[in-house]
């Protein structure tokens, strides 16, 4: 079977392209190799040109160009070319596939390593906010809050009480005086029964001055001083009463009092305590807040380098497109069948593109662009 | 409990990507490397709640993988995202007469995909 260089003309381009193109998706060291394989793909293709020299500005461009080129010119490739391409063909596809298995492991090695990374930081705090997923620092930082909003009444509560026993305290002293006043009342009480007494041994005698005439009246004066004696002795039962009364009273102002201090003491104390808490929940609720923030930063840097290492997938596309043409092309030379037209080739070979970069290296010899092959994510369509 | 993704591609490392995505978001994974693969641990598996599947892939194609789902007594009611480098609009209107729920490009925006997910999950 003879392999026409022409139609390598339109081929070889479009190997170089894609093998060129491929380390742009992103800067890995092993899609250098198959950049090599591009440079002999290139070189191959330059060695065809020099001898048919064709102005051809894209692969399809080529390939229309080539049919019109005076074939006899090329002709002396064209027996030598299918015992080279079968040679070249398997060391090419081997280096192609090397470099596929290569970066596919080593892409899916680094996101084991990256998920492991990502689970520490997530483990020491640092997980941003997301709609998908329940997150520990909203609810942390919830948490602070509440502390704050409940802790905060605890302290006035807490001055409540202490006023309230100072009132009680007062209270208590207040009694006390009027307890004063009641011992007073019944001092007061004493002295008239005394006078009373004194009245009524003065109205004795002068009954009994008087004789039988008086003794009605002696008999009165005698039931008054018996009644001041009473009054007397009750007057002064009513002021030990009082005065036990008063030291009771003493004692619990002063217990009250005490008690008022110490509570003071201990709810100020309890009061300082609050108030750090407070202070540290505070700082707490901030720093869970800068975490958070640097936990959205690190997650979203984790996003941007999970689109950034879908490179692989896409240069594994391109990969198996340019490897399944070479398979394709080494079949076609083993059949000794026919070859196609460059352009039923080329057309059968874009058939199997998937991506708009392949479309473009397909249509431009020029090197897609960084830009160009970078996609970006896209909406998710909706059925 | 957390819910079963079935991640169909023949890439592994495009799967340990979704896959991270997912976990992340507390989903269960169950990984397949091409639509036959992804059959057989659909068979294998307890339950499964969503499928997410590449299209282009060798021994069966996503959309072929599809269709065998959509025609599965137990199976069928499974939502599909299709998460794909195609660009084709043939393809897409193919996915979506199989039965696919979705159609998600590569690259992938994980906050895109755990959006699709949760809203197929829950629906």
């Amino acid at each position: 079977m003879t392999i026409h260089p022409r139609w390598l003309d339109a081929a070889l381009p479009t190997l170089a392209v894609a093998c060129a193109g491929l380390p742009l998706f992103h800067r890995v060291g092993v899609l250098e190799l198959l950049a090599v394989v591009g440079v002999a793909a290139a070189s191959i293709w330059a060695a065809v040109r020099r001898s048919a020299p064709v102005a051809a500005t894209s692969a399809a461009d080529s390939a229309q160009q080539a049919i019109d080129v005076d074939a006899p010119q090329l002709a002396r490739y064209g027996d030598a070319l299918p015992p080279l391409l079968r040679g070249i063909l398997p060391v090419w596809r081997e280096h192609v596939e090397s470099v596929r298995s290569q970066t596919d492991t080593a892409v899916g090695d680094l996101v084991v390593d990256f998920s492991a990374i990502t689970e520490q930081f997530e483990a020491a705090g640092f997980k941003g906010t997301s709609d998908s997923s329940a997150n520990g620092q909203d609810t942390t930082i919830s948490l602070l809050t509440l502390c704050e909003r409940e802790l905060q009444p605890v302290i006035a509560s807490m001055t409540r009480i202490t006023d309230s026993k100072g009132a009680l305290a007062a209270s208590v002293r207040e009694l006390s005086v009027i307890t004063g006043e009641l011992q007073t009342m019944a001092s007061e009480v004493a002295g008239i029964a005394a006078q009373t007494n004194l009245l009524a041994i003065n109205a004795a005698i002068e009954a009994a001055r008087v004789g039988e005439g008086g003794r009605g009246f002696a008999v009165i004066a005698k039931e008054i001083r018996s009644l001041s004696h009473a009054s007397a002795k009750t007057a002064n039962y009513i002021s030990g009463r009082m005065t036990q009364i008063m030291t009771i009273m003493k004692n619990t102002s002063e217990a009250a009092t005490n008690a008022a201090a110490s509570d003071k003491s201990a709810i100020e104390l309890s009061g300082t305590v609050v108030e750090d808490v407070l202070s540290h929940v505070r700082e707490l609720s901030v720093e869970a807040q800068t975490m958070l923030g640097k936990g959205n930063v690190i997650r979203s840097n984790i996003e941007s380098l999970i689109v950034s290492l879908q490179f692989q997938d896409r240069v594994s596309q391109v990969i198996g497109v340019v490897d399944n043409d070479m398979a394709r092309l080494r079949d076609t030379i083993d059949s000794d069948a026919a070859l196609p037209s460059a352009h039923q080739w080329l057309a059968d070979l874009q058939a199997h593109y998937t991506m708009k970069e392949q479309r473009r290296g397909h249509g431009s010899t020029a090197s897609a662009s960084a830009a160009e092959s970078s996609a970006a994510p896209a909406a998710a369509v909706f059925f | 409990m957390a819910k079963t993704v079935l991640i169909i591609d023949d890439s592994s490392s495009l799967r340990a990507l979704v896959k991270l995505s997912l976990t992340r978001a507390g989903y269960a994974v169950v990984e397949a490397c091409d639509g036959k693969d992804g059959l057989a641990q659909l068979d294998k598996a307890a339950k499964v709640h969503l499928i997410v599947s590449d299209v282009n892939m060798p021994n069966m194609d996503g959309i072929t993988f599809v269709t065998h789902v959509k025609q599965h007594a137990r199976h069928k009611f499974i939502p599909v995202i299709m998460l794909t480098t195609e660009d084709e609009s043939s393809k897409l209107a193919q996915a979506k007469a199989a039965g696919a729920r979705a159609w998600l490009t590569k690259p992938f925006n994980p906050p895109q995909l755990l959006d699709a997910v949760s809203r197929l999950v829950l629906a």
